[in-house]
Formats: C-alpha cells, sequence, structure tokens
C-alpha cells in the first residue's frame, strides 16, 4: 500500500492528495470557492453527516472534507488502520500491513479511540518475537507509564504506545513508523550497521530520535548531522578488546598450570555476520597478534583458529563442529548478536542455528570429556535469552561461561526492584524454562524516551528527532537532579513535576545515572565478566583492570571459571 | 463537473483528476475536497442462497506452525476468496517453539489447535498473557507465508469413505489478515486461492444489520465420533450479543455472541443467517474436538461487515466478485447477468 515517489515514501492518500488539496487551496483563495460551492461539495453540520463506506471524512466549515478526525472514525472505517495521524491527516495501521510491525503494547480503542496520534506518544521497538526478554520489559515500562496516567509533559499527559517491528526487516520497518505513524523516537535495538543504514535513509531524515540499549561498534559523532540522533546505552564494544588479552595471559597460566593433555595454549574464534561482531573479532585477534600468539590459523593446531559455525563455511556448520571438537581449544570465544532468544515459527532457520551454536557445542563436551572449553561470550550476549536458558540447562556451559562488557555496573536496588516488577507482571514467566526475564536494557531505553517525548517543549505539530533529541538532553542532564526510574513519588511522580515545569533532570535507571559521553553518545565504562548462576541470571563476578592487564574479582559468582586461573 | 465524480466513482483518482485540475482549475479546485457517493470498487451482485449452500463452501485450513499443524475451518466467499480467522493463519509464538528445535526425523508431528482462549488470553483488559505453563498461547505473531497454508475441500463424501484422495488441496496465494491480533481483536483473515475451487460460495452480509435474537446457523469442521474423521458440522443458534469498537468483558469489539458452543476444528469457520443464508461472522474458536458434544456456552465471532475493506482488497487482488446479501425486498440493482444466482 505504499508509493514510492522520488524517493520518498507516502501513503497512496497523501500522494493523490497533497497536490491535489494544494492546487485547491491556491485556487480558493484567488476565487472563492463559495461561488461553486453547489458542485457536487457535500454540506454537513457534524462530522456524522460526512460518514461513508467510501472514503473517511470530517465537517470542516460545513463540507465534508476528506482526513480523519479521530482514531476511532479511522477504525470504524476499517480496523487495520486504527490510527489517524492528526486532525485532517491519513488513517494508518498500528501495524504494518506486512509482517514487519507485529505487535504493540495494548493500544486500547475504548481510551485513545478519541485520540489521534499526535495526542499519543508512540515509541517504535525492534525484536525479532514478542517472546523475548527485551518486549516482555518493554510492555512493563510501558504499562506502568500508562497506569500512571501516561507520558507527562508541559502540556499534559499522553498515553504510551510501542510497536514492535522485526528485527531483520529494518528498512520496511522504519518506513511504517517513520513515515506512516510519524513515530519520533525509536528503541533501536538493532545490530549497529542495520541501525545505521536505517539512520542513513532519505525517508528517515531527521525524523525520529534513536536509542540502542545496547553498544556502539563506531562513534555515531561521525555521522555528520544526524549524530545527534544516535545515542547509546552501553559502551563502546571494542572497550573490551583489551580484557581479551587478560584473559589469554590468564589462560595460558591456566593451561600450563594444569598439566593436562594440551600441550600448547589454543583459542577457537567464531564470529556472527553482524559488522561490530567481526569487528570485535579482528580486534582480538590483532591484539593477540601483537602478544606474540599466531592468528594466522595457518597451523591446524596452532594457537588460535577461527570456526564459521553460522553457515557460510563451504564445509558446512556440521564439519566446522567438528573441527572445533577435534581442535581442543582451552576457550571458546564467541562473538554474535545478543538477539538470539527463543526463536519462533517454522521458518526463522538462521535464528534457530544461532540459538545452537553454543548449544551444539555445548553437548559436544557430554561425549569429550577432554573438551571443557572457557566460553568468553561477547559484550552483546549479556541479556541473551539464549546464553540464559543454557546457562540453566547445563552445568558444564555455567560453569565455565562468562561474558565480558564494558560499561556502568547494574545499580543493584534499582534492578532488583524492576525485577521483582517484572516477576509480578508475568508471574508465568519461567526464567529455568524460556530463559526470558527482565532486560533492565530495555526497561532504561522505555522511560528514557519516553520522558524524552515528553520534555519536547511543544504539542501540536509534528515532533522531529531533534526535538527529541532535546529532550533527551534534559532528562539526561548529569548536572540536575536526580530522579529514579520507575513509579512511585521519588521516581514517575517527581519526573512527572519536572516535565511539566520543564525542568531538566538526571534519570537514573537500572544502571545508574543517564549521564551520557557526549563524543562517543554511550556510557563507557571498565570492562567487567559476568557469569550466570542456576537461576540464568548474568551477575558481575569481575573488573578489568587495564593498567595491570589482570581480572580482579568482585564477588563470587564467576569463582568457578576463575578458579581456573583464567585472567588472574 | 459531472466527469469529476464519475472520475471518484470509478475509483480512479489522481491520474484523472490531475488532468481536470490543468483545464479546468477553478472548478476542480472547489470541489477537491468532496466526499463522493460511495462505489465500491468491487462488483457485488446480489444473491440468495439454498439452504445447503453454506455448508457446501465450508473448507478445511490448515496451517504448518512449527513442526505441527493446526486444524481450523474457512468458508468459500467467492471462486478464490476463503474467509477465516487471522488466529488460524498467523504464528502463535508458544507451544512448538523448542529450543533447541526438534529434528523433524524424531518427532510426531502433533496437532495444535487453533483453538484460542478468550478467557484467559484475548480478554480486551488482560491484552495477552503467558498461559500457567508459561507458554504464550494467544494469537500472537506474524501472518504466515503463504505456502504454509493449504485449503483442503472435504467432500460430504469423507463420511463414509475417509481416503485422501478424496480430498482436494488448494493451494495459497496470498493472505489478507486483519492487524490488531496482538490484543485478539479483528481475528479475520481472508486467503486468496492460486486457483478457484469448485465449490458454493457464500454471499456476504456487507451492511452491519445484524440483531440481537436473529436465528443464524454456525458451520464447521469437527471430528465425526464415529469415523473419527474431520467433517463439516452445523449448529443452529441464534445472536445472544453485539459488539462495536469497545467490545465487552465476554467478546471483543466488532464482534457477535451466538448461543452454543463448536468444535475446535470450527474456528475460521461460518454464522450464516438462517433467513438469507448470507455469511454474517467467522468463528474465532471452538471448545471441544469432537461432532455433537457438549455445546453449552457460547461461540465469539467477528462480523465481516466490520472488515469490509479488509475483504474489499481481497477480492480487488484476486479480481474477484462478491455477493452480497439479497434482502427481504428481493430486487437488487446490482444483481446483473456477471451474477451468479446460487
Amino acid at each position: 500500500m505504499r508509493g514510492i515517489t522520488g524517493g520518498t515514501i507516502r501513503s497512496p492518500r497523501q500522494r493523490t492528495r497533497l497536490p491535489w488539496v494544494g492546487a485547491a487551496s491556491t485556487t480558493c483563495v484567488l476565487v472563492g470557492c463559495t461561488a461553486f460551492s453547489d458542485f457536487g461539495v457535500r454540506v454537513c453540520s457534524s462530522d456524522a453527516d460526512c460518514r461513508t463506506p467510501a472514503q473517511v471524512a470530517v465537517c470542516v466549515e460545513s463540507r465534508c472534507v476528506a482526513g480523519c478526525a479521530t482514531n476511532q472514525q479511522c477504525s470504524d472505517f476499517d480496523p487495520r488502520q486504527p490510527i489517524c495521524q492528526y486532525p485532517g491527516g491519513d488513517c494508518v495501521g498500528l501495524l504494518s500491513e506486512g509482517p514487519e510491525c507485529y505487535a504493540n503494547t495494548n493500544y486500547d480503542e475504548a481510551q485513545m479511540g478519541g485520540s489521534t496520534a499526535r495526542d499519543m506518544v508512540l515509541l517504535g521497538a525492534f525484536a525479532e518475537s514478542i517472546t523475548t526478554s527485551f518486549w516482555l520489559t518493554a510492555q512493563l515500562a510501558a504499562d506502568e507509564i500508562n497506569d500512571a496516567g501516561g507520558v507527562p509533559g508541559p502540556h499534559g499527559s499522553r498515553p504510551l504506545v510501542a510497536v514492535l517491528c522485526d528485527d531483520s526487516l529494518q528498512a520496511e520497518a522504519i518506513a511504517h513508523l517513520v513515515v506512516q505513524l510519524e513515530v519520533s523516537a525509536v528503541v533501536a535495538s538493532l545490530d549497529d550497521a542495520a541501525l545505521r543504514d536505517v539512520l542513513a535513509q532519505p525517508d528517515v531524515g531527521d525524523r525520529a530520535f534513536f536509542l540502542s540499549p545496547a553498544g556502539s561498534a563506531t562513534r555515531p559523532a561521525s555521522f555528520g548531522d544526524r549524530a545527534n540522533l544516535l545515542w547509546y546505552l552501553g559502551a563502546e564494544y571494542s572497550d573490551v578488546v583489551a580484557a581479551y588479552g587478560g584473559l589469554a595471559s590468564g589462560l595460558t597460566s591456566s593451561v600450563a598450570g594444569r598439566g593436562d593433555s594440551m600441550s600448547a595454549l589454543r583459542l577457537a574464534s567464531i564470529s556472527g555476520a553482524a559488522a561490530e561482531d567481526s569487528a570485535l573479532s579482528r580486534d582480538v585477534a590483532r591484539l593477540l597478534n601483537k602478544s606474540g600468539v599466531d592468528t594466522s590459523g595457518s597451523d591446524s593446531r596452532g594457537p588460535y583458529r577461527t570456526f564459521d559455525l553460522f553457515g557460510e563455511s563451504p564445509l558446512g556448520p556440521a564439519d566446522e563442529l567438528r573441527a572445533l571438537i577435534e581442535y581442543e581449544p582451552a576457550a571458546v570465544f564467541f562473538f554474535a548478536g545478543g538477539n538470539f532468544d527463543v526463536p519462533v515459527g517454522a521458518f526463522d532457520a538462521p535464528l534457530r542455528q544461532r540459538a545452537s551454536v553454543l548449544r551444539s557445542i555445548d553437548a559436544s563436551t557430554t561425549v569429550s570429556p577432554q573438551f571443557h572449553p572457557t566460553y568468553v561470550l561477547g559484550p552483546r550476549n549479556l541479556s541473551a535469552s539464549a546464553a540464559k536458558k543454557l546457562a540453566v540447562d547445563s552445568v558444564q556451559f555455567r560453569s565455565n561461561a562468562l561474558t565480558l562488557r564494558a560499561g556502568r555496573l547494574r545499580d543493584e536496588a534499582v534492578a532488583r526492584a524492576v525485577a521483582l516488577r517484572f516477576n509480578e507482571k508475568f508471574p508465568n514467566v519461567n526464567p529455568l524454562g524460556t530463559g526470558l526475564s527482565v532486560d533492565d536494557d530495555a526497561y532504561d531505553a522505555v522511560y528514557l524516551l519516553a520522558y524524552a517525548v515528553g520534555a519536547v517543549p511543544f504539542r501540536s505539530g509534528r515532533a522531529m528527532g531533534r526535538d527529541v533529541y532535546e529532550g533527551f538532553a534534559r532528562v539526561t542532564d548529569a548536572s540536575a537532579e536526580r530522579v529514579d526510574i520507575g513509579p512511585g513519588i521519588g521516581a514517575f511522580e517527581r519526573a512527572a513535576e519536572l516535565l511539566q515545569a520543564k525542568a531538566p533532570f538526571n534519570l537514573h535507571g537500572t544502571s545508574g545515572p543517564a549521564d551520557f559521553e557526549p563524543t562517543e553518545h554511550a556510557r563507557p565504562g571498565p570492562t567487567h565478566a559476568y557469569c550466570w548462576d542456576a537461576q540464568g541470571e548474568a551477575r558481575e563476578g569481575a573488573v578489568f583492570d587495564s593498567a595491570n592487564g589482570i581480572f580482579e574479582q568482585t564477588s563470587n559468582a564467576c569463582s568457578t571459571v576463575l578458579s581456573y586461573g583464567v585472567g588472574q | 463537473m459531472v466527469s469529476v465524480n464519475r472520475e471518484f466513482e470509478a475509483g480512479v483518482r489522481w491520474r484523472s483528476t490531475r488532468f481536470v485540475i490543468s483545464s479546468g482549475a477553478v472548478m476542480a479546485a472547489c470541489v477537491s475536497t468532496d466526499v463522493a457517493p460511495y462505489s465500491s470498487p468491487v462488483r457485488h451482485c446480489a444473491a440468495r442462497v439454498s439452504e445447503n449452500v453454506p455448508r457446501d463452501a465450508v473448507v478445511q485450513v490448515t496451517a504448518q506452525l512449527g513442526l505441527g499443524l493446526t486444524y481450523c475451518s474457512g468458508v468459500l466467499i467467492a471462486p478464490r476468496l476463503v474467509a477465516t480467522v487471522a488466529n488460524c493463519v498467523v504464528a502463535f509464538n508458544d507451544v512448538l517453539s523448542t529450543d533447541p528445535p526438534i529434528e523433524p526425523s524424531t518427532s510426531v508431528p502433533r496437532i495444535a489447535t487453533a483453538s484460542v482462549d478468550y478467557e484467559q488470553a484475548c480478554q480486551r483488559e488482560l491484552g495477552w498473557r503467558p498461559s500457567e505453563d508459561g507458554r504464550f498461547l494467544a494469537p500472537l505473531g506474524r501472518v504466515l507465508r503463504p505456502e504454509a497454508i493449504t485449503v483442503t475441500v472435504i467432500r460430504e463424501a469423507v463420511l463414509e469413505d475417509v481416503e485422501d484422495d478424496e480430498n482436494t488441496e488448494l493451494r495459497v496465494d496470498k493472505v489478507f489478515a486483519s492487524r490488531s491480533t496482538t490484543n485478539c481483536k479483528d481475528d479475520i483473515a481472508v486467503l486468496v486461492l492460486e486457483s478457484p475451487a469448485d465449490l458454493s460460495q457464500v454471499p456476504l452480509r456487507l451492511e452491519d444489520t445484524s440483531q440481537v435474537g436473529e436465528a443464524v446457523s454456525m458451520i464447521g469442521y469437527c471430528v465425526a465420533q464415529d469415523e473419527g474423521a474431520l467433517v463439516p458440522g452445523r449448529l443452529d443458534s441464534q445472536i445472544e450479543a453485539l459488539t462495536y469498537e469497545g467490545g465487552t468483558l465476554e467478546a471483543p469489539p466488532r464482534s457477535l455472541l451466538a448461543s452454543r458452543n463448536l468444535s475446535i476444528f470450527a474456528a475460521g469457520g461460518a454464522v450464516v443467517s438462517r433467513e438469507s443464508g448470507a455469511l454474517i461472522g467467522v468463528v474465532a474458536s471452538g471448545n471441544y474436538p469432537g461432532c455433537g458434544e457438549d455445546t453449552s456456552g457460547m461461540t465469539i465471532a467477528f462480523r465481516v461487515a466490520s472488515f469490509r475493506r479488509l475483504i474489499e482488497d481481497a477480492a480487488l487482488y484476486a479480481d474477484q466478485v462478491l455477493h452480497t446479501e439479497l434482502t427481504a425486498e428481493g430486487e437488487d440493482s446490482r444483481s446483473g447477468a456477471d451474477c451468479k444466482t446460487f
């Protein structure tokens, strides 16, 4: 139903009406239309007089004019397109016509039917499925905000609706979100390269602001005039590279001290196709190479080999897996996207495969008792449901796995409170069975963006990405008052007061204050090692001391892994 | 002026009206915002049906979900159009998802009924939620690809002879589905078949004239208790309630509640007027497997009149003529040589 005109996407009705209305209004000014009022103009006294099964129309100055007045009018006309963009605008779907955008957080026709999209705060979001920790948590945040009265702002509160799109169909999804729904803020849980491609789309322009709940591969500051429209809750991925050097030297000591069958350190690297995964893999290899490790892979029993278990190898993943087992690595470095939650449906074979790679390796350890690698998962795996579930299912994996991530530490008190509310809302979600649990970053991202849109100073007209950026700066002001994330007096209610007063604040989320590094557009911090407990919760166990090149244990969470001497 | 309205009536808008602007800008400008009288781009024909037609028009809709299949019903509304319920042709995010996946060679395909527990998962104030055992039962997810869906015509002969070759399988070319299935609302879909089905077709009630108390029949598949085969069954009923945009606790928006309850395989089946034989609604779900089991309870069906645009879009795509209900008045100017009489 979309038409493409000169690189921009408009709905068919826009295409037909805009030049038409433009010509009409110009001519009307010149001539005066009353002289022609009997030329088929439909006279009306209310919107009800304009009801017709042919198109949505409203009564304006006693005439029926094409365009919608409310969401209700749109859903009455065609339930597939229940959203009125704005008074006089088009009716559009909350979900897309195709499979791109497929879920929303409880749009309530009874409550929001009298509104238009501009009376609501619409957020875009991306995930492969609704059965993801990300989406469950986004729903928790959206429901909390709506239960408290909606997104506050200087001109009153507005209901929040998040629309979930498929993270493998970004271009089409963004067209739906930004062009049709006029969404001005997006929780961009996408691969970094995909996110940049989206921002580079001509149709996106400066219409929307993007906040990634993950980290960044490169600095958005290099992204020209749209740089301010892209921010990251995490740190740059490359910040963790030095820690791999520390791990490798620890493993060397460990292998020498174990006196097992392995005569030399062998490290296996597995990388996904996403740009940040392959970049991180390359950077780690480069670092090890500088330390004297031969990373060329020329020696099949050499100290470092890469394995392609994602199906692009001519050998095929099964043979690659066999080669990996025979290689008997001391550690498996796994660089692949964080979005490999529990797969869905019959046609998601690639996703299933992603989820299965680690499980396949782990399963191999049961038939090869000598094979007990340490699993070092990359920074995008901290919240991955598949990793959580594998940790729950396999003591072997859990005892030997850690994940590295640079950035802020969780504020345990805040995060624990969010987790409690998550468990209350979804009492039947069993992390042991599904790997699903609260996603702290998703929670923070929804609140941050909701408040950022609430802080946009004007209410009428379309908010653009730069407007949301100004709001975002206002609610992440490091020098301003701390406001806690979530519902309650010191939290939502205080945020509402400050938003209504147009005053800045610093939203304190599950990973502490939301003060962003202005150049990186991210939140850098030291590299932490996290390990999973028997419930699938990732817990911080060590921090990398970059000055001395070693890990310092901060809790017992990773004590089993670190007992092998890794990194110490 | 006449030409402008004709263009609107024909559903042809921009290209021709641009010409009018250039040749008669003053006049055209002043009628530019006019809302033209309605004329559907789809040619409708009025039709009356015989007593048996609705039952003959019901087909089985099978969808591949993960490693299992869902079995639903559908009703032929044009030679290439099957109306059904959207929850039968969208991916569940539930029972068949396993991690790691079950190897096809080692698993026995399971039948996942397309039954949706509206009380648990679909009441409007609940939205959706995981079921008690942590799985997700709401009809959530994306529309399946057409190749995952098969429409099977199971003749009445199945009752006596359940040989598979008695059945005709039809491939689906495109799925038109409502988009609000996440909230268990607007649960309706139209399947476009690759080739026409040689079956009766049911005319549609596209004007929302249904009333509480109206006598209806509900038709959908159920398991014949003696042969164990899926057969089309029929229950006479009446409309107990109608919902509009707000819905109620018992039923989602734009639906009807009919007395008595159908088989789980009847999801997607037809609710037809007993007077005119026209399709009023599409059955959302049922509760029991066998034909003639306990039918106490209610059936939720989505009213086709509320989804006129969706149905017309599918008809336009497939170049199909839609047959509309012949009203009590009898005469209908839209009847013509191309219109089929059942």
